[in-house]
């Protein structure tokens, strides 16, 4: 099982990474051959699937095309990690770390529209059929787990535990982030590993500590129900695969939108839509609490990932399934050292560059109010704690934050800011029966 | 003056706060019970012993 | 599923000031899941409801009919009368509502706890419970 999603991980970074040099990968379609034909990814270096170094010359053998998709709906992102602009970004953010006061401060916006990708257009069955996936049990490998258990909308569409619990016996690593304003999001998870929410969908299914499913097997499973058979028919004028569960599931999630904040309706002009505390808020988050030198946007993020070395959550020490979680991840990764690690890397772990050790990606802060606790590590629970470990200038040894010196009061205001301007209008799940 | 509108607005975040916790209404029924019957706090648990 | 051992330690420590309420509901996916809960309902009828909970809890997920009769047995109840209960599914009925409740309140995992009508979905830490709980007793002495 765990061999499994280890390769299928392995084979997603492959096409990922293949996807974004535009090259071709090396797609089998034989279908003439029995053993292929149920949708089965074979990997020709299966024997050194365990190896590292040898995924790069990986051949992917699938029954079907189509596989790059997720990668190919985001231009700018697939951009990104061109050499050359790779090296700008890296220029950037060396820039962004250095800069004094504001420099690079973003503008807040008011909504504007959800971004859609081409490829996955909304529709209104599509998001229906991604709602019932979405809540469905049947995803996880042993019936307990649906991706609401992490997202329950109850919760702002996180769980809030410090560190999910996730699959029975295994324990997650990480806070579960809203999906409030994902579709607003250019990386995904907090380390930014997928890059759309199509390609993410999948992930936390077959990961071997989240809903530790077999993809092969849970398409099996989703077609053995006549009501999803039609549903998918109806929708995608076509039989259940992985990659159209993930649309309907990304679909849906698009729909989870913080609307009318008082922050957007005084964006757009209503100048009493926040109170003069709040005001006052607003005046520091852009001045001198520089939240939005990376806070900005819609959705008050910029996308980017930074090492701010918030406190370790003391579970990681004392809880010994996480330790097999870093390992596995860290292995799965390509990470040299994976058996003797013990901490989080961040977004290291995918780009392997030393300005990304313990980088997390900057979180939406739309509802914040309803998606304690906070930090990647849910570390912190509650905003008054965020605030002083900003104030403080972040964590010890860190090269982004310097100390903020704000007084109570401006602390207050900030606070009030968060919770009274970014609160929006509750997203109401009407609940979907299940088939 | 300022202490009383303080104190209001005080409690208006806690009324709001605490109108944001859902809650659902289970009908118990003749299910199988342990504890007092009026006891300040009723849990149910959906279970699957499997 | 159920979160055995943490409502065990949620009993023990809020002696008194909390009741349980047990619903059934088994995932039709599972080969035992409805006969365990055919089983528990039979242990009811003869006064031990509670023993067998907690039996099956610790044994899952030995739950085949042999089992569960020696489990019948194990707690001194009457297995020839039990075992005709859960062969003719004599519960099917009651466990039949708790399952439309379930799915009418749109729950869809198991363990689904509601503190005070509070959801909490799938398994979570003491602690998690604890705060909760807390929260409901002091509410509960403001009033």
């Amino acid at each position: 099982m765990r061999r499994n999603s280890e390769s299928e991980a392995l084979i997603s970074n492959h096409m990922q990474r293949a996807c974004h040099h535009g090259e071709k990968i090396s797609i089998i379609d034989d279908t003439n051959d029995e053993r292929l034909t149920n949708s089965t990814y074979k990997t020709e270096a299966e024997d050194v699937v365990h190896g590292p170094r040898m995924v790069r010359d990986i051949r992917v053998t699938a029954p079907r095309s189509g596989l790059c998709m997720s990668g190919i709906s985001d231009r700018s992102a697939r951009a990104l990690l061109r050499p050359w602009f790779a090296l700008t970004a890296v220029f950037t953010a060396l820039i962004f770390s250095m800069a004094p006061l504001g420099a690079f401060a973003g503008d807040l916006e008011p909504f504007n529209a959800v971004p859609v990708p081409e490829q996955n257009p909304q529709t209104p069955e599509k998001i229906e059929l991604g709602k019932k996936l979405f809540f469905d049990r049947r995803l996880s490998g042993d019936g307990t787990m649906s991706c609401a258990t992490c997202h329950d909308p109850d919760h702002g569409f996180s769980d809030g535990l410090d560190i999910s619990l996730s699959y029975p016996t295994t324990r997650n690593w990480r806070n579960s982030p809203t999906l409030l304003n994902v579709a607003f999001q250019k990386y995904l998870f907090h380390d930014g590993r997928a890059k759309t929410l199509e390609e993410q969908a999948l992930f936390p299914m077959m990961s071997a500590f989240e809903m530790n499913r077999n993809l092969d097997f849970v398409e099996e499973v989703i077609r053995s129900v006549p009501e999803y058979v039609d549903a998918f028919q109806r929708v995608f004028g076509g039989e259940v695969t992985r990659e159209r569960m993930a649309m309907a599931i990304a679909a849906f999630e698009r729909t989870l939108v913080s609307r009318n904040t008082p922050l957007d309706r005084y964006l757009k002009g209503d100048k009493k839509a926040l109170s003069d505390d709040a005001k006052k808020g607003l005046a520091l988050f852009r001045e001198k609490g520089r939240c939005a030198e990376c806070h900005y946007g819609f959705s008050l993020s910029d996308d980017k990932f930074y090492a701010l070395f918030v406190p370790e959550n003391p579970e990681h020490e004392s809880d010994p399934r996480i330790d097999i979680t870093i390992r596995f991840v860290a292995k799965v990764y390509h990470y040299d050292e994976y058996r003797t690690l013990t901490e989080d890397p961040g977004r290291y772990l995918i780009t392997k560059d030393k300005k990304d050790w313990k980088a997390f990606r900057t979180p939406t802060l739309l509802d914040i109010s309803r998606t304690a606790p906070y930090m990647h590590n849910g570390i912190f629970p509650t905003l008054d704690d965020v605030i002083e470990f900003f104030d403080k200038g972040g964590g010890k040894g860190n090269a982004v934050l310097k100390p903020l010196e704000l007084s109570t009061k401006e602390k207050q205001y900030l606070k009030t800011f968060l919770v009274e301007a970014l609160t929006g209008e509750p997203v109401v799940i009407e609940y979907p029966k299940l088939p | 003056m300022k202490k009383t509108m303080l104190v209001m607005a005080f409690f208006l975040l806690a009324v709001s706060a605490s109108a944001e916790e859902k809650r659902y209404p289970v009908p118990l029924g003749d299910s199988p019970t342990l504890g007092p019957l009026d006891a300040p706090v009723t849990v149910v648990e959906f279970i699957d012993f499997q | 599923m159920a979160a055995g051992p943490t409502i065990k330690k949620i009993m023990d420590t809020y002696k008194g000031k909390i009741r349980l309420v047990i619903k059934n509901y088994p995932y039709q996916y599972r080969d035992y899941s409805h006969i365990a809960a055919e089983a528990s309902l039979a242990a009811r009828d003869q006064g031990k409801y509670w023993e067998m909970h907690d039996l099956l809890l610790k044994r899952s997920p030995k739950l085949d009919r042999e089992s569960l009769i020696g489990y019948a047995k194990e707690l001194g109840l009457d297995t020839n009368k039990f075992a005709a209960s859960i062969d003719g599914k004599k519960h099917a009925q009651e466990i039949e509502r708790d399952k439309k409740l379930a799915t009418d309140m749109d729950i869809y995992n198991t363990p689904t706890i509601f503190i005070n009508g509070r959801k909490v979905v799938g398994e979570r830490p003491f602690e998690y419970f604890k705060k909760i709980i807390d929260e409901e007793l002091k509410n509960e002495k403001k009033f």
